[in-house]
């Protein structure tokens, strides 16, 4: 049963990250989100969290309320009727203009993360507008919500952010604890959703539409459950109030079904089950079309001006890691050609061989002027750049061998080593897809 | 043969990094390496000869074989002449214990018809946003000069299998003739897989435009009108620039040209294109040698041709196909090595090897069998999803449409008749600013699931579904299916349907007809498979094209050993080295320019008149 993590008096945890498992635990009876605040230390670390972060006024959101909350049940099916017709009936066609012009940037489009925050409040609010400070809101709780680190959570504490937050999300959905959950934590997977359509976008993938959903639907990272204070115990079977944490995001690795994206069919179900999937199908229809309407024929990189602009911009990068490193290159050189002896004690070497550190000084200067034509055209003049990236590993690991004063030089070289590798092949990849 | 100590160290590489995860999954500069080592190991592992009786070819020898290319492909190697010739065998992929065609009643599981119906057919037109229907002109064109089987074997029972239920199809159950086996076997032929040979040269010869045969080359350079043949080695044209009519065609008259099976507009215009280019390459010739006699002059083009179409296709159209990063330095370093094509052009070939220069100028290599096109090779250029149902013909002027037509109308004899009322380059514009189609599930052009053969009324007609076809013809012909195809290659196999596609629609409808992921056909399971980012096909065909890519140049002493300039003549290798696709088409539809001056790529959709 998923990996325990079960310390006296510290932790009962488990975590599951195996479709069937979390299946028949989403149906578990004595699984519930009381979250007493009771039990080993980083159990109550957690629980506390939650009802703190996924509250408003400290009454519980729905995706954190017990199962036997009459109110919970009521407004999750309420909502659940809603969207499903929203889903039936069609989408306001401005919301799904804006989303889609968001996924193709189009210049007066909203940034993405305010046009979904925004289609997602308009559940609630007729008239809800996403903000920096609606955004900026949902970013905090949701990191507040994952969050493990204790000076983080004092800070927010004490500044009250946190209940700033809630009180900004709720006033703007007048109230309603659902429209909170919904445009403060669960607008996060609609974004990376979003987000990954973007990507489908550019690659110009021939996907059916079908594929685009499931490429797009994104379960949120995890959801936590209390064993209630009766469940029956055992050796590893779920004692009572141990955290199970339900791995919704790598369980969708291995199974993209709906009781996994959405619990669907328990009695925690996430309401928008049929609307997400749906909103997510329209945006893409229509982004198609915004897209070759954008573009004529296609465009980005496609076209020329924009496959060089964009070589010549990851052209620029590296040249300039490259100088600068042969710039920082030139100055120890010159050092130990003028003042072997500073170099010598520098590297722990006997003053004696202060001839020797002149050789190494004209040999980096030398070197450095040897590179001059590969930094000049990186592309065409490729032999310099892929021999002096491998010769800046191998020299690291033998100044790393050398040891003593020489680590520094050794981490001068494996910084710039990895720093060039990463730079020189986004100019390779940038230049091969500037080409027919 | 030993390889190259590089190119085994890269195959170990490979090894290593498979078992972790796929190439395209690894950062870059650990992709390319991969690929590299993936082909070394492929060169080794996946090359098997089914020739076990060559003395039955019998290659015909012209004066001047070491400088010019056959009609027949023989030749080619000089130390083996047959090797690579019209009527050679097909060779395998995959060792040949493991290539016996399929029999009843396994043959028929899945039922072609049930496959083609619930799996293959259109529901409606995907398109590849980013690709344009130049691209499926251009594949067909290529694979007509490397392949055919040749007609059916109308000599023994065909094949025939019920219809699933509620099917339309004319008739109680469906026919298909079987392909026709090679009968010139031999003793060594005892208790092994049937083979078949190839009708056409499987060099990269540009055998489609010139034929593969001696008569068939006489025939693209005389007028058919009066039989004349052309003395200044160029290919006969009509007055307007369009090929001339081959008479006595069973279904109307369809234009000439080296293998003008299939034929349809895309295709009519790359052979149209290329049939230009070969006349000016000519031209072009003749300016340093004036006194060159017209024969000499037609070799020398013909083999310029061939190089330059073997250029477009490995540094234009398939980059456009892998349009990654990975794949464009995969294809790029075909031709011109790791040094790149600035310093190929400035400095010339490095070595004798491929890896710093490319293949082409490199030594020929034919590494473990002799050369061949493959069974295999042929089933994974099955594309027919590629083409549209339905096309639009607009003026490049201001994209107004002049006709409307399906894929039957501007098919065999359609073509000709199209240009009496579409000007050539309104085709070309409008073939270059409409989309192809996916390499998906479900779609299969609709025309080609109920071909008529005979173009005579549906109540006498002969029809074909094509997709049954096609998934008939791999298993007859002992193509391992698509899980078994991959353990071939040393790919990891699917164990269940949620492996092969994410699409849970698909799984859902392959699980219906094939029940077990190991039955799946090659070709469904390359459409359903899905593809690596910025790839129009899968993987898994992409594995044997990167083998037998590389393989039709390094095995082609044209392209590696005698990739000369001494050997093409100095201007004839200069052509080569400076022009393109989108110089081809400038040079032969310069009013086209305004609409492609933009794109990375010719085979991307062009600009709209109007944009």
């Amino acid at each position: 049963m998923g990996r325990v993590l079960r310390i006296p008096f510290l932790a009962d945890l488990i975590r599951v990250d195996d479709p069937a498992q979390i299946r028949a635990l989403a149906h578990d009876e004595w699984l519930d989100r009381n979250f007493t605040g009771h039990g080993p230390l980083l159990n109550r670390i957690l629980t506390r969290k939650v009802r703190r972060v996924l509250a408003v006024d400290r009454v519980p959101l729905p995706s954190v309320a017990p199962r036997d909350d009459a109110e919970r049940a009521g407004a999750q099916a309420a909502l659940q009727v809603e969207l499903d017709a929203a889903a039936s009936a069609g989408f306001d066609d401005d919301n799904i203009a804006a989303l889609a012009k968001a996924v193709c940037r189009y210049e007066e489009a909203l940034i993405l993360e305010h046009a979904v925050q925004e289609a997602v409040g308009r559940l609630f609010a007729k008239d809800y507008r996403a903000t920096a400070e609606t955004w900026a809101a949902a970013v905090l709780l949701d990191k507040a919500a994952r969050s493990m680190n204790p000076l983080a959570a004092i800070l927010w504490r004490i500044t009250g952010q946190i209940t700033r937050a809630q009180r900004l999300l709720a006033a703007k959905v007048h109230d309603d604890r659902g429209g909170v959950h919904a445009t403060g934590i669960a607008v996060h997977n609609l974004v990376r959703g979003f987000a990954a359509m973007r990507d489908l976008l550019a690659a110009g993938d021939p996907l059916t539409r079908e594929q685009v959903v499931a490429r797009c639907l994104k379960a949120p990272a995890s959801v936590l459950r209390e064993a209630v204070p009766k469940s029956p115990g055992g050796a590893d079977a779920i004692r009572p109030r141990t955290l199970v944490v339900l791995d919704l995001s790598a369980a969708q690795q291995r199974d993209a079904g709906p009781e996994i994206l959405f619990m669907a069919e328990s009695w925690s179900q996430c309401p928008a089950s049929a609307w997400v999937p749906a909103l997510i199908g329209a945006v893409w229809d229509r982004a198609l079309r915004l897209r070759r309407r954008q573009l004529g024929s296609v465009g980005g990189g496609f076209r020329l001006e924009f496959a060089r602009a964009e070589a010549a911009r990851r052209r620029a990068i590296y040249r300039g890691t490259l100088g600068a490193n042969l710039l920082l290159q030139l100055a120890p050189g010159i050092v130990m050609i003028v003042a072997p002896l500073w170099i010598s004690h520098f590297v722990a070497l006997p003053p004696t061989d202060a001839g020797l550190v002149r050789v190494w000084g004209l040999m980096l200067l030398l070197l450095t002027t040897l590179y001059a034509a590969g930094w000049s055209d990186p592309v065409y003049t490729r032999w310099p750049n892929v021999v002096g990236i491998a010769g800046r590993f191998a020299t690291a690991l033998l100044y790393l061998c050398l040891g003593r004063g020489f680590l520094w030089f050794a981490l001068y070289e494996a910084v710039f080593a990895v720093a060039l590798t990463w730079a020189y092949s986004q100019t390779i990849r940038a230049e091969l897809m500037a080409r027919p | 043969m030993t390889l190259p100590l590089y190119e085994r160290a890269l195959g170990w590489f490979a090894l290593a990094a498979n078992r972790i995860r796929v190439w395209y999954d690894w950062p870059f500069i650990v992709a390319i390496p991969m690929l590299l080592g993936n082909r070394a190991i492929m060169r080794q592992r996946n090359l098997y000869d089914t020739e076990r009786e060559p003395s039955l070819l019998k290659p015909e020898r012209s004066n001047n074989a070491r400088d010019q290319r056959e009609p027949d492909g023989s030749y080619n190697d000089l130390g083996c002449p047959w090797m690579g010739m019209a009527g050679a065998r097909f060779g395998r992929n995959v060792p040949i214990e493991a290539t016996f065609g399929e029999k009843a009643p396994q043959l028929y599981d899945p039922n072609p018809r049930l496959i083609s119906r619930k799996l293959l057919a259109r529901r409606q037109f995907i398109p590849v946003p980013h690709l344009n229907v130049l691209v499926a002109g251009w594949l067909q064109f290529v694979v007509h000069d490397w392949f055919s089987h040749g007609p059916n074997d109308a000599s023994v029972p065909p094949h025939k299998f019920p219809l699933p239920e509620g099917d339309d199809w004319p008739g109680s159950e469906m026919t298909v003739l079987r392909s026709k086996a090679d009968a010139s076997v031999s003793g060594a032929d005892a208790g092994r897989p049937a083979t078949y040979r190839n009708t056409e040269t499987h060099w990269w010869d540009a055998s489609q435009l010139y034929g593969s045969s001696r008569e068939r080359q006489l025939a693209v350079r005389s007028n058919p009108a009066t039989g004349e043949l052309r003395g200044d080695g160029k290919l006969h044209l009509q007055a307007d620039g369009h090929l001339p009519l081959e008479g006595h065609i069973r279904h109307g008259e369809i234009e000439l040209s080296g293998m003008n099976g299939n034929w349809w507009v895309g295709l009519s215009v790359m052979h149209t294109l290329f049939a230009r280019e070969h006349n000016a390459i000519i031209d072009r010739l003749r300016i340093d040698y004036p006194t060159a006699k017209g024969e000499w002059l037609f070799q020398k083009a013909r083999i310029v041709n061939a190089a330059l179409i073997a250029k477009i296709h490995t540094t234009e159209w398939t980059p456009a196909l892998m349009n990654s990063p990975e794949g464009r330095f995969a294809m790029r370093g075909n031709w011109w090595g790791l040094l790149g094509e600035h310093y190929n052009r400035g400095l010339g070939h490095v070595g004798r090897d491929e890896i710093f220069s490319g293949i082409p100028g490199s030594h020929t290599e034919h590494h473990t069998a002799p050369y061949a096109m493959t069974e295999e090779f042929c089933a994974l250029y099955r594309m027919h999803s590629l083409l549209p149902d339905h096309f639009s013909f607009r003026r490049r002027g201001d994209d107004s449409e002049l006709i409307a037509r399906d894929l039957g109308s501007v098919a065999a004899a359609g073509v000709h008749k199209l240009y009496n009322r579409v000007p050539f380059d309104d085709v070309v514009y409008s073939l270059a600013t409409s989309h192809v189609g996916a390499l998906v599930l479900h779609n299969f052009p609709s025309a080609l699931r109920r071909l008529n053969k005979k173009n005579i009324p549906p109540a006498e007609g002969i029809f074909i579904d094509l997709g049954a076809v096609d998934i008939l013809r791999d298993r007859e012909r002992g193509v391992p299916r698509y899980c078994a195809l991959r353990r071939h290659f040393g790919m990891r196999v699917p164990k269940t349907f949620a492996e092969l596609t994410d699409n849970p629609a698909w799984q859902h409808e392959l699980k219906e007809v094939y029940g077990e992921v190991e039955k799946v056909d090659l070709l469904v399971g390359t459409l359903a498979e899905k593809c690596p980012p910025g790839f129009g096909f899968s993987d898994t065909a992409f594995r044997v094209f990167i083998l037998m890519a590389s393989r039709r140049l390094k095995s082609d002493r044209f392209f590696a050993t005698d990739f000369t300039p001494e050997v093409y003549t100095p201007p004839g290798f200069q052509w080569v080295k400076d022009n393109n696709l989108r110089s081809v088409i400038e040079r032969h539809c310069p009013d086209l320019r305004p609409h492609f001056a933009e794109q990375r790529n010719v085979f991307f959709p062009w600009d709209k008149a109007g944009n």
